[in-house]
């Protein structure tokens, strides 16, 4: 999908933001943000570290295959959703992401990051079954 | 020692209420008011909770409305939110004012309408729930409060081998408990294939797995240890409050199963109690979905990790076993209005510590906790209280 170049997503100038975050989830990159002191990677952005309060995070590209964490079938959906939809945490190499599922998945099913939905001008991720 | 006091409590029926906010709030707070016997001059803060009245009903700045038409204005008066533990925060909040000397009593609260009472239905209501899932993270996807407790508790079966009739059982218990409490918005016998036959919301829950919308409101006297003594309503101690957050959104949880947050703050208040889970005579927990009240026992230490399951399903959290867990009903059958649960909690900690609830009554029970989640269990506040000496 990124093809070769490993450092998209630490092409990222400075601490990773939303908009960074979405404009490379359009570009079919999972952006991830890391802890330059102790290591620590979130899928999404935060300001600093969630496990030792450092500022000093940075892009880091995420794998787009994993396994799924956990998962659920929402059938009753809130307003603007209508068909019902999977919605599974996915482990990516001990990062986790919540994302949407094209096709059908069980916890510990392989998937690859595919698509992105967009609903109210927000992007989110799709992924989909590895065959 | 008690951190502080409740002298009176009150709430209202938990169902459906086509009245203003003030006027469900008043019904429970004046309840609370007479049963300590307090004067309406003697209060001297509102600490209130509602989650979603600005959403739900366009009504916001509640605390000095709902102080004025109780004739409380000119108090200080504030207004929670977090959540599904809106009210229990704020009860936090009144305790720790009373114990600092800050003030001598003070009235907590919390008062909420959910169901199509509002105008909202089942869609525009599930979109609000959702409003406390990640704007950007979470709410693109579509993820509802149904869709963030089926993704723990399918995890939790997958660890644990839990089973759709383990979590069935849930319901079946708090529905039984739902029958003694007539402030409960629903109650009644059902059985496991009943809640199995019920339509699947969020797999695994079925429609049956999950509490219902509802309005209601309740409300507590909180006052210092030293003048308990001094109101009618008989006491009952609060030795321990432990209030823990933990990260949003939830895939960043370190451990999603386990809700660390209400682990963390059951260590806390038990800490503070100076007690330990096995001191514990009853529970009430927040079974905001049947899967949400089997991994809460887990976390506030009262039955084996990942026992949650079997020792339900062996009745073990009954009215007539060992640990009763939601003698009242529970979210699940008492009912759920948002910012009212928390201090409802309270309500029933205080009457079955007094031992006047009937027929749901805990024989001797003299230790209780009550168990509040907020959102994504990224709020979890974990309350002891004890019967007074
Ligand atoms: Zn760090």
């Amino acid at each position: 999908m990124n093809g070769d170049r490993p450092s998209v997503a630490e092409d990222v100038r400075g601490v990773p933001d939303y908009d960074d975050w979405r404009e490379l989830l359009e570009a079919g990159i999972l952006m991830g943000s890391q802890c330059g002191s102790c290591g620590q990677t979130t899928a999404t952005p935060h300001r600093r570290c969630i496990e030792c309060g450092s500022e000093h995070l940075n892009g880091t590209e995420l794998p787009t295959t994993g396994e799924v964490y956990s998962e659920t079938t929402i059938n009753v959906t809130p307003t603007g959703f209508d068909e019902p939809y999977q919605i599974a945490i996915i482990d990516l190499d001990g990062t986790r992401l919540t994302a949407r599922i094209a096709g059908t998945v069980e916890i510990a099913d392989r998937v690859r990051f595919s698509d992105t939905i967009t609903t109210n001008g927000c992007p989110a991720p799709v992924f989909e079954p590895i065959e | 020692m008690a951190r502080a006091c409740v002298v009176g409590a009150g709430m209202t029926h938990f169902g459906v209420h086509d009245k203003p906010l003030e006027e469900l709030f008043a019904e429970a707070a004046l309840s609370a008011i007479h049963d300590a016997g307090v004067d309406g001059d003697e209060i001297d803060s509102l600490y209130f909770g509602n989650a979603m009245g600005g959403i739900t009903e366009n009504d916001t700045h509640l605390a000095p409305k709902l102080a004025s038409y109780l004739g409380l204005q000119g108090i200080p008066c504030q207004r929670f939110e977090d959540a599904c533990a809106t009210s229990s925060n704020a009860f936090k909040h009144a305790v720790q004012s009373v114990e600092a000397g800050v003030h001598d009593v003070v009235l907590v609260g919390g008062a909420e309408r959910c169901t199509p009472e509002t105008g909202l239905d089942t869609k525009e209501m599930t979109r609000t729930f959702a409003s406390a899932s990640h704007r950007t993270y979470e709410q693109p996807l579509g993820l509802t409060f149904p869709g963030v407790f089926a993704l723990l508790t399918k995890r939790h079966m997958y660890e644990y081998g839990t089973t759709e009739e383990q979590l069935a059982e849930v319901a079946v218990k708090n529905h039984d408990h739902g029958r003694y409490n007539p402030r409960a918005h629903f109650g009644g016998q059902v059985d496991v294939a009943e809640v199995l036959d019920s339509p699947i919301v969020a797999d695994p829950f079925h429609l049956m797995d999950c509490c219902p919308f509802s309005d209601g409101a309740s409300a507590v006297i909180v006052v210092s240890d030293e003048l308990a003594e001094s109101f009618r309503g008989e006491p009952v101690d609060v030795t321990g409050v432990g209030h823990r957050t933990d990260t949003v959104p939830i895939a960043d949880k370190n451990a999603p199963v386990e809700t660390t947050a209400a682990k963390e703050a059951a260590t806390e208040a038990y800490e503070q109690a100076g007690i330990s889970a096995d001191n514990i005579d009853f529970a009430e927990v927040h079974d905001c979905f049947t899967g949400a009240e089997v991994i809460a026992i887990e976390a506030l230490g009262l039955v084996p990790e990942g026992e949650g399951g079997p020792v339900t399903k062996r009745g073990e959290t009954h009215l007539s076993g060992e640990m009763p867990v939601n003698p009242s009903g529970g979210l699940k059958a008492k009912g759920h209005p948002i910012g009212a649960t928390g201090t409802a909690q309270i309500v029933e900690l205080t009457e079955q510590l007094r031992g006047e609830v009937g027929e749901r009554q805990v024989p001797d029970a003299t230790k209780a906790v009550a168990h509040n989640l907020g959102g994504d269990t990224a709020t979890a506040v974990v309350t002891v209280m004890e019967a007074g000496q």
